[in-house]
């Protein structure tokens, strides 16, 4: 358990982790417009290529960016399979109620694509963004909304504190099994009751020490002066360079070579 | 035969990324029955791990850990009860407390061990006597306690499996002089007790000092001294190199010896630092 598995970092020097985090946040969003644009397969075929550019340029080893469709693969194969199945179209082969169409195939291909690429590209962002880079990115896209009453430094102070305390956390709840199993507690039972039952030992705990260090974080804030009315300066403030300019050309350009494709 | 030894353990933390931290290097360690052994160390020198390896938490990545001449990572040695027999006793074990009674709390342990339900309360009476609380907490939840009385609680529920082993991470951390006596106190009781062996880790020299009959200094993963008090503490050299010390009064007594040859320097105690200082306050005024 420590901080790699979390936000799954992955400390680098390449050009794209030297990339201001707003170029990379609005980028990604860019690159999920793309996405929904392309519905052909030479389209999908150049975001093969951008996307295969990227990676390599980012120097994250491809497996690892692989690994990361994982968790979503169910939803792709279960909205695939009921694409295929339910697409009226030119059948190809029919069984009983079942009948595959061309179209279907084609739908659902797309649809697969389009996910896979999508969160492979957005895991990029992550592996390549530290989490507190992420949200000074968000807080500073989202500062416009300041001006209709939104407290958009509050809401990130809140991000980042629940972040931060994310390995801590996971930390403490080692701590506590291993202090439990110290005293007999077994983990892994089959029966829901026992598990149920298991929790307890650890959920308390953790629960109890989770307000503990929010009173004393809230005081050491307090005695801090912590004020939100105050225009608090940052130590490492975002700036624009000249990379965060070229890569948003490079992905504007791009992006209008796939809607002239499209259209 | 040693009731717990571990030999030549290596471990290493992140094995196989950049985070590789090789935090014990080829430490042996034997532990006799009924030895009160004081382990030290500057942070980060492997203390912890090697507790948790002592206890079965962790397996090492080499080397092997013999309880009563069989090693426990054999594939039918039973674990779950060696974790009984080895006792742990974390840092802050007052954060393991869980239940809505002292009384529950200290059965937790009981339960697992599946010890008959009639002796509960015996148990429960003898290790509330060592630990020194009264029954009155029994019906009282752990959450309103003090620190130290919580440490206590927490500590009790460790006791009260009568563990052959006892160890104790920082048993006295952040606790008042008071406090920390009675800690040691009950472990001395609960040694006297059952002649089971007891290892404490700490980072402070006087208490060590004061309660222990062995020392093992770690530095870096590995042994740096290892021996009785004065065989430790006589390299005091070699402990500043790595960010440790001689207790305090020992110190106090090596600078008074550097005016006055006669002054013993190998004394760790309270009690014998009194006497000591007395002795040569009486000399001075007879001179």
């Amino acid at each position: 358990m420590n901080n790699t598995v979390i936000g799954q970092f992955i400390p680098g020097k390449s050009v794209i982790h030297g990339l201001d985090p707003r170029t990379k946040i609005m980028t990604t969003g860019l690159w999920i417009i793309i996405l929904i644009l392309t519905h052909s397969w030479i389209g999908f075929l150049l975001d093969a290529i951008f996307l295969a550019a990227v990676i390599i340029v980012s120097r994250i080893s491809p497996i690892i960016v692989l690994r990361s469709i994982k968790p979503i693969l169910p939803i792709v194969i279960f909205t695939s399979f009921f694409n295929v199945i339910y697409t009226s179209g030119d059948v190809l082969w029919s069984a009983w109620i079942f009948k595959i169409t061309q179209q279907g195939i084609e739908i659902s291909a797309f649809l697969s694509l389009r996910i896979i690429f999508m969160v492979m590209g957005s895991s990029i962002l992550t592996f390549t963004t530290s989490l507190t880079d992420i949200t000074s990115g968000i807080e500073s896209l989202l500062s416009p909304l300041e001006r209709f009453g939104v407290r958009v430094t509050d809401f990130a102070m809140m991000v980042t504190l629940a972040i931060r305390f994310i390995p801590t956390l996971s930390e403490e709840i080692q701590k506590i099994k291993d202090a439990q199993k110290a005293r007999g507690a077994f983990f892994g039972s089959n029966k829901i009751t026992k598990k149920i039952k298991e929790v307890f030992p650890i959920l308390v705990p953790l629960i109890y020490s989770s307000f503990r260090r929010a009173f004393d974080l809230t005081n050491a804030i307090e005695c801090r002066c912590y004020n939100q009315k105050i225009k608090r300066t940052k130590l490492n403030p975002l700036i624009y360079k000249k990379k965060d300019l070229v890569c948003g050309v490079i992905s504007s350009l791009f992006a209008l070579i796939i809607l002239i494709i499209q259209h | 035969m040693s009731l717990l030894s571990i030999e030549n353990v290596d471990y290493s933390y992140a094995k196989k990324t950049t985070f590789e931290k090789h935090v014990l290097k080829k430490l042996s360690l034997k532990i006799e029955p009924g030895s009160f052994i004081g382990i030290i160390g500057h942070t980060g020198s492997g203390k912890s791990t090697l507790i948790k390896i002592l206890n079965g938490l962790l397996k090492p990545d080499a080397g092997t850990i013999l309880y009563k001449g069989e090693n426990i990572w054999s594939k039918n040695f039973d674990l779950r009860n060696f974790h009984l027999d080895v006792g742990v006793s974390f840092q802050y074990p007052e954060h393991q407390l869980f239940c809505d009674t002292v009384k529950k709390d200290i059965e937790y342990g009981l339960i697992n061990k599946g010890v008959p339900k009639e002796v509960y309360e015996s148990k429960i009476k003898k290790t509330l006597n060592i630990v020194g609380l009264s029954e009155s907490y029994l019906e009282k939840s752990p959450f309103q306690l003090s620190g130290g009385e919580m440490r206590k609680v927490a500590l009790a529920g460790t006791i009260v499996l009568d563990p052959e082993v006892l160890i104790l991470d920082e048993p006295t951390a952040g606790l008042d002089p008071k406090s920390t006596q009675q800690i040691y106190d009950s472990l001395k009781t609960y040694q006297a007790q059952t002649n089971s062996s007891i290892i404490v880790v700490s980072h402070s020299m006087e208490d060590v000092s004061e309660y222990v009959t062995d020392i093992v200094a770690l530095d870096d993963g590995q042994i740096l001294l290892q021996g009785k008090p004065d065989q430790v503490f006589d390299n005091a050299e070699k402990l500043k190199k790595v960010g440790l010390d001689v207790p305090i009064t020992t110190n106090i007594l090596r600078l008074l010896a550097k005016d006055n040859p006669s002054v013993n320097t190998n004394i760790y105690r309270y009690e014998d630092t009194k006497l000591e200082i007395s002795r040569l306050l009486k000399d001075a005024i007879l001179k």
